[in-house]
């Protein structure tokens, strides 16, 4: 045990590809995303880097009704680059569900 | 007529017999009592050294917590009790989390010889509240007194088993009512429910439970088979001691550990509690308790132990066992209930409390049916406080301190070892503070009389004036959320 969060909903392989993309998501826009399992008011953390680095609201997006997607950051970037992360994130994850 | 019962609670042996090591389980009553005889007079530079280390927010070690147990100078105990303080500011700031309890059923297999609640005892007035008297209550949490976080309270019984509880909770959850400027709702629900199996746990993770906490109520095997009779299941102690094994394998990622101290030496349940955070730290990837309870026996009807115990905890003690717990385990939440008389409250808030209860009923319908006088056959024990959260909430403004309804984190994904790191580093307290200022400034325009608004406005602007000068870069997102609220916007958080 490892202290990685346990979903029955997703697989450990696809938490991994998501772990992986917000790793890329960091490198290429230096800003924190992480992935979260939405389970009514909770919304647990699944993968990402959930080390916000900024003090600001968090930004709260439903990915899918049991998949959500937080950042602190993201909201800081211009709009249209915001809308191509999350175009990404959105086809990413509907390939891979 | 005796209640049927269909289908008891199960033990699954195997979901706690594979964290045991060669069949023992992680709580050893002769090495602990070894420990504390070890450290009976501890050197003071290791006492300072073990303060240091706390104020570093780093988890003390048995034997080390040993060492503070035993510290007799009157001077070191004020050095503890000081750098107590500062280290719950430096994690959580000055605020303190409110919640209310929720008792939903007090059917009970169990025969705990401390509890009201107990079989045997036939004169406790039995019953479970309908999903239409949930509503009632949470009527009243959410509507009229502004409460935004419930621990709900469930006996062991067939008859609320997880699937009861997983109701309860989507029931509250969905309750929503209006209120002077905005609307009132339960944001955050924690449960304090039986030990039950994973596939249980799955259930209520399902449905968005908050902290799942339950108390061990003694660490010492023997004690715990007394009080505990036999042929109950709750006279299962690994059973028990692993539920939040289990809890953390299905996902449920913010556990509560408690003591009811009374029962046993309150030092050696001390250690009990700093053994139980460790294995949970070590087998879970640094998930150790989200809070930690310490509540006192207090009188139960039907329960004569509650008179008579031996190990009863004095008052000097009691401030002792929470200045330790609060070093120990710098990181956790720490949970002081009206269980305790206000003039208590009042004493040992400064000590490193994050968390307290008030206008507290512990009847089962009590909010809704709003009987002011306590009944002792309707409730699990008696309480100590009675006061209206209006009257609370303005002691601790005068105190300085500020109420909080923040229930931020577990809805971004800050939980479990998440929660943990920012805690640790003390990013979380920056959270709390802001989280702290927006939902006060809620419950004043929604909730507060006169005399508490009085109060409470001039706390929150001396509280919107720290963050503007320890933390500039954040003071004008604050403030329009905080401008926002005011205008009757409501559940904006950082």
């Amino acid at each position: 045990m490892n202290g990685t969060y346990i979903s029955d909903q997703f697989n450990a392989d696809f938490i991994r590809q998501l772990d992986l993309l917000a790793e890329q998501i960091k490198q290429q826009y230096k800003i924190n995303i992480w992935f979260v399992e939405i389970l009514n008011r909770r919304w647990s953390y699944i993968a990402g880097i959930c080390e916000p680095d900024q003090l600001l609201p968090p930004w709260r997006i439903e990915l899918k009704p049991n998949l959500g997607l937080v950042s602190n950051d993201l909201p800081q970037l211009p709009g249209e680059q915001q809308q191509n992360i999350i175009n990404y994130i959105v086809s990413f994850i509907n390939q891979k569900l | 007529m005796p209640l049927k019962i269909k289908s008891p609670p199960i033990i699954i042996e195997q979901q706690y017999t594979k964290y045991m090591e060669k069949g023992r389980d992680f709580i050893n009553d002769d090495l602990i009592w070894e420990q504390l005889k070890s450290q009976a007079k501890p050197d003071p530079q290791l006492v300072r050294d073990l303060i240091a280390k706390s104020l570093e927010i780093e988890t003390l070690q048995p034997e080390e917590t040993a060492a503070l147990l035993n510290v007799e100078d009157p001077q070191l105990w004020a050095e503890m009790e000081e750098a107590a303080g500062k280290v719950k500011k430096k994690v959580y700031d000055n605020r303190i989390v409110f919640f209310a309890p929720l008792y939903c059923s007090n059917f009970c297999i169990n025969n705990c010889l401390y509890c009201s609640f107990r079989k045997d005892y036939q004169q406790e007035t039995r019953r479970q509240l309908s999903m239409e008297e949930i509503k009632k209550e949470i009527e009243v949490l959410a509507g009229k007194m502004g409460h935004k976080r419930l621990i709900s309270v469930y006996g062991e019984h067939p008859k609320s088993d997880a699937r009861y509880i997983a109701k309860t909770l989507e029931t509250i959850y969905n309750v929503k009512v209006p209120t002077r400027k905005g609307y009132g709702e339960i944001r955050r629900v924690n449960i304090n429910a039986a030990p039950m199996s994973i596939q249980d746990f799955k259930l209520l993770k399902e449905v968005g439970i908050g902290t799942y906490q339950v108390f061990h109520e003694t660490y010492h095997h023997q004690t715990y088979n007394q009080v505990h009779p036999e042929g109950t299941i709750k006279n299962n102690y690994p059973w028990r001691l692993y539920t939040h094994h289990r809890a953390l394998e299905a996902g449920v990622d913010d556990v509560a550990l408690g003591v009811l101290f009374g029962l046993y030496h309150w030092k050696f349940e001390v250690m009990g509690l700093i053994y139980h955070a460790l294995e949970l730290e070590n087998k879970f990837g640094g998930i150790g308790p989200h809070t930690i309870s310490f509540p006192r026996l207090q009188p139960a009807a039907g329960a004569p132990l509650t008179e008579n115990s031996l190990y009863k905890v004095s008052d000097e003690d009691f401030k002792k066992l929470i200045v330790v717990i609060r070093l120990s385990v710098p990181y956790t939440g720490m949970i002081l209930t009206a269980r305790e008389p206000a003039s208590i409250r009042k004493e040992v808030i400064p000590l490193g409390v994050t968390q307290t209860d008030a206008s507290t009923r512990i009847g089962l319908g009590a909010y809704s049916e709003s009987y002011n006088q306590q009944e002792a056959n309707r409730q699990q024990f008696m309480l100590g406080d009675t006061r209206e959260m209006d009257e609370v909430i303005r002691e601790l403004g005068e105190m300085g301190y500020i109420t909080s309804f923040c229930t931020a984190g577990y809805r971004c994904g800050r939980t479990g070892d998440h929660i943990m790191k920012l805690l640790k580093c003390g990013k979380e307290g920056h959270f709390c503070k802001i989280n702290a200022i927006l939902t006060y400034r809620e419950w004043l325009d929604d909730f507060a009389s006169d005399e508490t608004r009085e109060v409470g406005e001039k706390l929150i602007v001396k509280e919107i004036e720290e963050v503007k000068q320890q933390m500039p870069q954040v003071y004008d997102t604050m403030m329009k959320y905080y401008n926002r609220i005011s205008k009757g916007e409501r559940d904006l958080y950082f």
